[in-house]
């Protein structure tokens, strides 16, 4: 029917709790069969009691495992009925002792009763969809849940202030004025002849700016979402010790014992304002022994799926045939080269090293002792150049949403200046040019699509 | 109450005040949807008049004219009957743009529209002066002309066109008057006003007539007609036109200097019209003082009928003083001895704003008064002719309690236009024009029947007749597009035909049933197999904005019950009534009162 996916009212389930803080975690569950969902979770008796319960009931029952029919763990289970709860539709809440680990499962046993798992900002969403909170309301939850930096908030919405949106206006403004000729001569066969040159050129340059708007759209996904770093590098090269300096605190064991990092491990951190992710990794070596084995496949797929990658070398002793493989193997990608140890490093070995790596692979190589914090500084500055430099801030999209759209408004262009090379007639062409419009439009918000709605409450935390 | 002294000459379901294009649709779907009509107006002799150049169609307007037929109406019957020669405009600028147009006999055009009105049978034609709307305790009741007749009716469409307080101007001469020395209608304006609609002032120009015989023919050029059969009704059969019909000449510097220095002496600049007039239809004066380095402008002399002795001179609309166009005419080449017999000259007139119309056209404050044609803002024949359809059949279902029709933009140009007129700010007359249609590759004018003919159906508005000619290129259309769908040569045959200039002639050798197709299904099936990727598209980017921009407001919805808008935007909306979330934004209303209104609509739309 008219009714967007978003309001079917589809049953959705998440932990709502926040990760890593131990104690009670609660699972949520919102939609027209959330009770039903949460029945099938629970013991005979309580499901039977579940289904007859009005809103605002609690009590005391246990989740099963679907397979085994095994307690997985005691639970409150709280009830709301639509309209009376947070979201207006049904919602059960399963508050689990048993820990992340417990929650993790219980929400499994549900997913497996057939709900679906939230979207992030989803539940506040439908809270939003159905009357229960204003839009001012959704944004101070908003606020206090994914406000990762002033910065990246300003940045999310900017819209029509700053450069992006003025490079923006102006871009629209440029394809409108050449559209209007092109319509112009349309609806005025007579009066207007319409000339290519009036016309391509213009099209070809905006085509070119939007291109290095896009360049520089990675820090403004950077705002939003957080870059990953990865530190990756042989066993003992002092990754941890780094990953500890760049935090400035001890999370990651240091020991002596190579492989002894074995998950990754995760920390947030704020670099001239841009969330940064940091992830410690088992160093990169062939080994047997299983449980590491699995830690360095890890290590890999991190270092290759994250933003860039740190790769630490001890600069006391010359690169091995593994560290070239890998470097290698990494020529595509961003990396930064750490030569750690420099406090106990022989001069002429650090020189020649760094030239070595900066001839052989173009890296940036800096060196560092993560041992005395020397350097650290540095690094960050390197790493925060890659960005496009802290001072280019809003010269570039804001958020995934606005890439896509301005993505979206130059394949309209390259799609109007092929059809024009290939010699389809104007109102083509004009259609194409009129899509380029309206996704600038989209981009700046002064036409509203669902997009726009998306982004929006996809900053909310999964849980919210 | 008040009325009871005057004498009531009439009752009927419908009263139709005017006999222009709008008028004429309104009465003619009245009637053959069953309703007994009475038309007055000013003029009986009158009837579908053109005021202006009289030709029909055009980029945009061909549209409309094939989507009146289309639906039932007779707008593209009287063209083609009328016709004196027809071209395609765009021709190779592709199909979206490609346009009709038709330079018409203005005598022969209203009598087939006199002739139509007749056959009906049903409709009464009363000459006079309609001054004021008659309304009981909810409705309309009828009108009451300026001489205390009455007319008593329980839906009236209002087609006044260019007529209400209307004043001519040619120099400094200014007469409360109508078109061509007809009166100005005075008095229904404030009968308006009473009711509580708002009203505008407008205006609108026209250009000097010569005579025929005073004009050089040997210094002009001859512009050439089409060399393929056409026409404009899917049910008429399409014909070479051969009627030396146009010719062109131009301005140049001398004709502009004369221009400028008596600039001051136009209305338009020293201050005598205060009507906005059309920015596409612009005067002589207005294009030399806008566009100084221009240094000629084309003008076409266009013969109003076959034994008329006027000639019409397209582009040198104006409202400068006699003198002064006389003085023009000597620098032209061709008109230099021309005679006017009638000057050019502007007109200035009351229209009711039509953001107070709903989209059925219907007055938001009083139920069964519709409105049609220039009265609501709008300019041209075909828009006028457009909305007196609209205007006719929702009267009709109006009457019979029926819900009433609207069209959508990706629908029709019909439903761009009545979209456009009641839901966002009109600051001139507003002509149609391909760029107001997003969605212009699905809106051709080849496709008009396929897109409205079911419909016009529906409503009881297409003949059996009609009903038969459309199955059968429906079929034939159909079978086109199986033929185009068969393998051949390890592709699928219609995608022989995605790239510019290639055509289905090419296909006729190998798929030989393609000669069994008309000419005009042959040429539809190419234009839907050759674009075919980039109406896909145009499709899926309807659906895609329709989801947010296309949900639908309600048209009676009270703002003040949406918690959280903010005062502009329930000003905007009250003012405006926007169809569509999509209109609300285009009105300006900020992307977070358009989440605010779209969650209102999603949680409200179940209870609805
Ligand atoms: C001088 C002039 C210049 C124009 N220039 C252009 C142009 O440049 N471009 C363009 O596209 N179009 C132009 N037109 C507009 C075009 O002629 C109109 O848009 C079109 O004819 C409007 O049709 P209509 O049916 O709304 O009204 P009209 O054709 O104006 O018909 C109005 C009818 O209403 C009747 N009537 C009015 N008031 C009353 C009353 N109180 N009681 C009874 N009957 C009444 C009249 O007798 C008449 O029959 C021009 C028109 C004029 C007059
Ligand atoms: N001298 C010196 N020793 C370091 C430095 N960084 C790390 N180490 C030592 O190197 C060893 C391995 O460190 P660790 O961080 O666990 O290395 P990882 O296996 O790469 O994570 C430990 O004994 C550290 O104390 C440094 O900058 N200088
Ligand atoms: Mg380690």
């Amino acid at each position: 029917m008219e009714q967007a996916d978003w309001m079917q009212g589809e049953t959705i389930a998440a932990i709502a709790t926040p990760r890593g803080t131990g104690g009670i975690a609660v699972v949520k569950i919102s939609g027209k069969d959330a009770v039903a969902v949460a029945a099938g979770c629970l013991s005979a008796r309580g499901a039977k009691r579940l289904s007859r319960a009005r809103g605002y009931t609690v009590f005391f029952d246990r989740v099963v495992s679907p397979e085994s029919g095994e307690t997985i763990d005691e639970v409150i289970v709280l009830v709301m009925r639509c309209p009376r709860s947070y979201t207006g539709e049904d919602v059960v809440e399963l508050q689990c002792h048993g820990g992340e680990l417990v929650a993790e499962k219980v929400l499994d046993a549900v997913l497996s009763r057939g709900a679906r798992m939230a979207e992030p900002g989803e539940f506040t969403r439908r809270a939003f969809l159905n009357g229960k909170i204003t839009l001012d309301e959704a944004e101070a939850v908003l606020d206090v849940v994914s406000a990762r930096t002033d910065r990246a908030l300003r940045q999310a919405f900017l819209r029509l202030e700053g450069k992006l949106g003025k490079s923006v206006l102006e871009c629209r403004e440029r394809i409108a004025a050449v559209l209007a000729r092109v319509q112009g001569a349309l609806d005025f066969p007579d009066d207007i002849s319409l000339k290519d040159e009036e016309v391509v050129p213009v099209l070809e340059k905006v085509t070119g700016e939007i291109d290095s708007m896009l360049r520089d759209g990675v820090l403004g996904l950077a705002l939003t979402s957080g870059v990953e770093l990865t530190l990756v590098g042989r066993p003992n090269v002092g990754k941890s010790s780094l990953f500890n300096a760049l935090i400035g605190e001890d999370r990651a064991i240091v020991t002596e014992i190579p492989g002894t990092t074995r998950d990754l491990l995760r920390e947030r951190v704020e670099w001239a304002g841009i969330p940064v992710v940091l992830v410690d990794t088992a160093g990169l070596r062939e080994t047997r022994e299983i449980v590491e084995a699995i830690g360095v496949e890890r290590a890999r797929k991190a270092a290759e799926e994250s933003w860039a990658a740190l790769y630490v070398v001890d600069g006391s002793q010359p690169l091995t045939g593994e560290d070239w493989y890998w470097l290698e193997r990494w020529r595509d990608r961003r990396v930064v080269v750490v030569l750690n140890k420099s406090d106990i490093a022989a001069e002429h070995v650090k020189r020649e090293v760094s030239a070595l790596v900066s001839a052989k692979t173009g890296f940036p190589v800096v060196e560092v002792s993560a041992r005395m914090g020397w350097g650290v500084e540095r690094l960050k500055e390197t790493v925060v150049g890659m960005f496009g430099g802290a001072e280019r801030e809003s010269v570039v999209p804001g958020s995934a949403r606005q890439v896509a759209c301005l993505r979206r408004a130059r394949e309209a262009l390259v799609r109007a200046l092929q059809s024009w090379r290939e010699g389809w007639t104007w109102d083509v062409v004009a259609s194409e040019m009129e899509e380029a419009c309206r996704r600038l439009d989209e981009l700046t918000g002064s036409r509203i699509s669902e997009d726009v709605l998306d982004e929006i409450f996809s900053r909310f935390c999964v849980g919210k | 109450m008040e009325y009871t002294g005057s004498r009531i000459i009439g009752s009927c379901d419908a009263c139709v005040v005017g006999s222009g294009h709008a008028a004429c649709e309104a009465a003619l779907a009245l009637s053959r949807l069953g309703k007994s009509v009475i038309m007055v107006t000013l003029n009986a002799n009158n009837v579908a008049g053109m005021a202006c150049n009289p030709a029909i169609g055009g980029p945009g307007k061909a549209q409309i004219v094939r989507e009146i037929d289309a639906l039932g109406g007779e707008m593209a019957l009287a063209a083609d009957e009328a016709c004196l020669e027809i071209r395609v405009l765009n021709q190779s600028k592709g199909p979206a743009v490609q346009s009709l147009r038709a330079q018409c006999d203005k005598r022969v055009y209203s009598g087939h529209m006199k002739a139509a009105l007749m056959k009906e049978g049903r409709i009464a034609v009363v000459q006079g002066m309609v001054t004021t709307v008659l309304t009981g305790d909810r409705a309309v009741e009828g009108v009451m002309l300026s001489d205390g007749r009455r007319v008593l009716a329980r839906a009236v469409v209002l087609a006044t066109g260019v007529y209400l307080e209307s004043r001519t101007i040619v120099g400094e001469e200014v007469r409360v008057s109508g078109p061509m020395g007809e009166p100005s209608a005075r008095g229904l304006s404030a009968s308006l006003v009473k009711l509580g609609l708002e009203i505008g002032r407008f205006k609108t120009g026209t250009s000097p007539r010569v005579r025929r015989d005073s004009v050089a023919w040997n210094r002009v050029r001859k512009e050439e007609g089409a060399l393929v059969p056409l026409a404009f009704s899917f049910m008429s059969v399409p014909r070479l036109w051969d009627f030396d019909a146009c010719y062109s000449t131009e301005t140049c510097e001398a004709t502009h200097e004369i221009i400028r220095a008596n600039v001051s002496r136009a209305p338009l600049f020293n201050g005598t019209i205060v009507g906005t007039g059309p920015r596409y239809c612009p005067s002589i004066e207005d294009k030399v003082m806008r566009f100084p380095e221009r240094k000629r402008h084309l003008v076409f002399l266009e013969k109003e009928s076959k034994d008329s002795d006027e000639i019409y001179l397209l582009g040198l609309s104006t409202s400068l003083p006699v003198d002064v166009q006389e003085e023009m005419l000597r620098t032209i080449r061709g008109l230099e001895r021309a005679v006017i017999t009638r000057p050019g000259y502007a007109i200035e007139y009351d229209y009711v704003l039509p953001n107070q119309l709903k989209p059925s056209l219907e007055t938001n404050g009083v139920p069964g008064l519709f409105l049609a044609g220039q009265i609501c803002g709008s300019s041209g024949y075909e828009e006028a002719a457009a909305q007196g359809l609209i205007a006719g059949i929702n009267a009709s279902r109006y009457l019979d309690g029926k819900e009433p029709l609207i069209l959508g933009r990706d629908q029709a140009y019909i439903g761009v236009l009545i979209d456009d007129l009641v839901s966002s700010p009109i600051n001139e007359p507003y002509r149609m024009l391909t760029a107001r249609a997003e969605y212009r590759l699905l809106l051709r004018q080849s496709n008009a029947d396929l897109r409205l003919t079911p419909i016009g159906r529906e409503i009881g508005l297409v003949s059996d007749e009609r009903w038969a000619v459309f199955e059968r290129r429906r079929r034939q259309i159909e079978r086109g597009r199986k033929l185009l769908d068969q393998e051949l040569r390890g592709r699928r045959a219609g995608d022989y035909l995605r790239r510019p200039g290639s055509s289905i002639g090419e296909l006729m050798r190998d798929i030989p049933e393609l000669h069994e197709l008309d000419p005009d299904v042959l040429e539809e099936v190419e234009t839907e197999a050759r674009y075919a990727g980039f109406i896909q598209r145009q499709e899926s980017e309807v659906r895609r904005l329709e989801r947010w921009s296309g949900k639908r407001i309600p048209p009676g919805l009270d703002p003040d019950l949406v918690p959280g808008l903010s005062r502009e935007t329930k000003d905007k909306i009250r003012r405006y009534r926007p169809a569509t979330l999509g209109r609300a934004a285009d009105l300006g209303v900020s992307p977070v009162d358009i989440l605010v209104l779209g969650a209102y609509l999603q949680r409200t739309a179940g209870r609805a």
